[in-house]
């Protein structure tokens, strides 16, 4: 009776070591150990993606009927837009030609010129209450790798934290874990931009470091700085919500507005080194 | 044996899947409930200790494995968690609607509470009692309400095995 005993706590020992072994070793978001994510990911991503695949249809069948009512009055504003677009085209042609010579006469880069854009599918979220993290239903198969800046149409959502085959976990820029260097678009003052616990269940995240006497205020764009080597410069962050000013010389942060509707996002877009 | 193997890679499996995409639709005031722990506490109160023991170790490192950030945290809660549940199992009127609410609310409470402990206290945060309220409660909350509907179908589809094990091995039942 003794022995099994000693054998049971001997056993419980051993698994507790062999999680913490686990926990040490798994810290690293390019730990080889990750790999046993596969056993999950794999069989789970064909029924999340056909989970996905139902759940549009079942959207866009109901807002069929809502969209013709407000297709009709989206029809008579957009009527409108279109004269004054037009008006903006040209413009924006004439400017275009410019910014091309003036790139070409200074040497500069594109800052998009050495990525790939791939185009991916949320698949899962978190399953959680602690992190903002997602599934896209890209993975080592379609060569992403771990740290390729993740964004849409609109502006930033994260990055890649980890790769599995056919699958990838972003952390996107509300989660805690998520620090972003960034800049204030009318100052040019570096920031970072990170995930805040309170903040990120209204889909918002803060700006740390504010320099002392900076002229930041609400409603000012957010845009990463390039500084850090994960996020290409002059990616849209968000806009400026709120500027909480307090005594220390750093201690003043703004809440940040992403321009990316995180609660809403179906579709991403992943930068693949070339 | 291997029909047993079967449906514990099956529940986990199809448990991972819910929590990964169903469970989003479920969200109160952004907490969603977690349906790992709820399995965790009924296999902990329908089986023996080393059953128990390695399907929350299961569930646990499913959860890890979804969340995609360090492994291993809750393999290890929901492990140490579920071996104290299953050693007293056998003493508790486990149909009871107040000891199902009992243990799926005090297991969501501890593990979480010791999770953010752990992942949050070493970062310097100091939300607990904000996440307390907002987080941990509704979610223990939540999987309390959770545990009576999923009780039952759980503890039938246990009990058609034992069935299944008994014919397979000519034991009376």
């Amino acid at each position: 009776m003794r022995r099994i005993l000693s054998n049971k706590i001997f056993i419980l020992v051993t698994v507790i070591i062999i999680l913490l072994t686990l926990v040490a070793v798994s810290h690293s978001e390019r730990s080889g150990i990750n790999i046993i994510g596969n056993i999950i990911s794999i069989p789970a991503a064909p029924l999340q993606k056909a989970f996905t695949f139902v759940d549009e249809k079942i959207s866009d069948f109901f807002g069929y009927f809502e969209d013709v009512k407000e297709t009709k009055k989206a029809n008579q504003e957009l009527l409108q837009k279109v004269n004054e677009l037009e008006r903006q085209l040209l413009d924006l042609d004439r400017l275009t030609k410019e910014n091309k010579e003036l790139r070409e006469a200074l040497n500069f880069k594109d800052q998009y010129e050495e990525y790939e854009f791939v185009g991916s599918s949320i698949i899962a979220k978190d399953p959680g209450n602690w992190f903002e993290v997602f599934t896209i239903n890209r993975g080592k198969n379609d060569k992403i790798t771990t740290d390729s800046p993740v964004i849409t149409a609109y502006g930033l959502v994260g990055r890649v934290s980890k790769t599995d085959l056919t699958t990838s976990r972003i952390v996107s820029i509300i989660d805690i874990d998520s620090t972003v260097s960034a800049r204030l678009s009318k100052s040019r003052d570096l920031i970072v931009v990170r995930g805040d616990v309170e903040l990120k269940g209204k889909g918002l995240c803060r700006a740390d470091y504010i320099p002392p006497n900076t002229d930041v205020m609400p409603g000012d764009t957010v845009e990463t700085s390039g500084i850090g080597g994960i996020y290409p410069k002059g990616i849209i962050i968000g806009k400026v919500v709120s500027v909480i000013s307090n005594q220390g010389q750093y201690d003043s942060y703004a809440v940040i507005e992403p321009v990316v509707d995180f609660k809403r996002l179906e579709e991403v877009i992943v930068l693949k080194k070339k | 044996m291997r029909y047993r193997v079967m449906a514990a890679v099956f529940l986990i499996w199809i448990t991972a899947f819910c929590q990964s995409t169903l469970l989003e639709y479920l969200e109160i005031f952004n907490v969603r409930p977690n349906i790992l722990i709820v399995l965790m506490v009924i296999v902990a109160l329908l089986r023996s200790t080393v059953e128990s023991a390695a399907m929350g170790l299961l569930f646990g490192l499913t959860m890890d494995i979804l969340m995609g950030k360090t492994l291993g945290w809750y393999a290890l809660l929901f492990f140490l968690v579920s071996i104290p549940i299953s050693m007293i199992n056998d003493k508790l009127y486990r149909e009871k609607f107040l000891v199902l609410i009992t243990f799926a609310f005090s297991s969501t409470v501890l593990i979480e509470t010791v999770f953010f402990l752990i992942i949050f206290m070493f970062r310097g945060y100091s939300y607990l009692p904000y996440l307390f309220g907002t987080v941990i409660v509704p979610e223990a909350i939540y999987n309390s309400i959770l545990i009576l509907p999923l009780f039952k179908p759980v503890s039938k589809a246990y009990n058609l095995l034992d069935t299944v094990d008994r014919r397979r091995n000519r034991l009376p039942s």
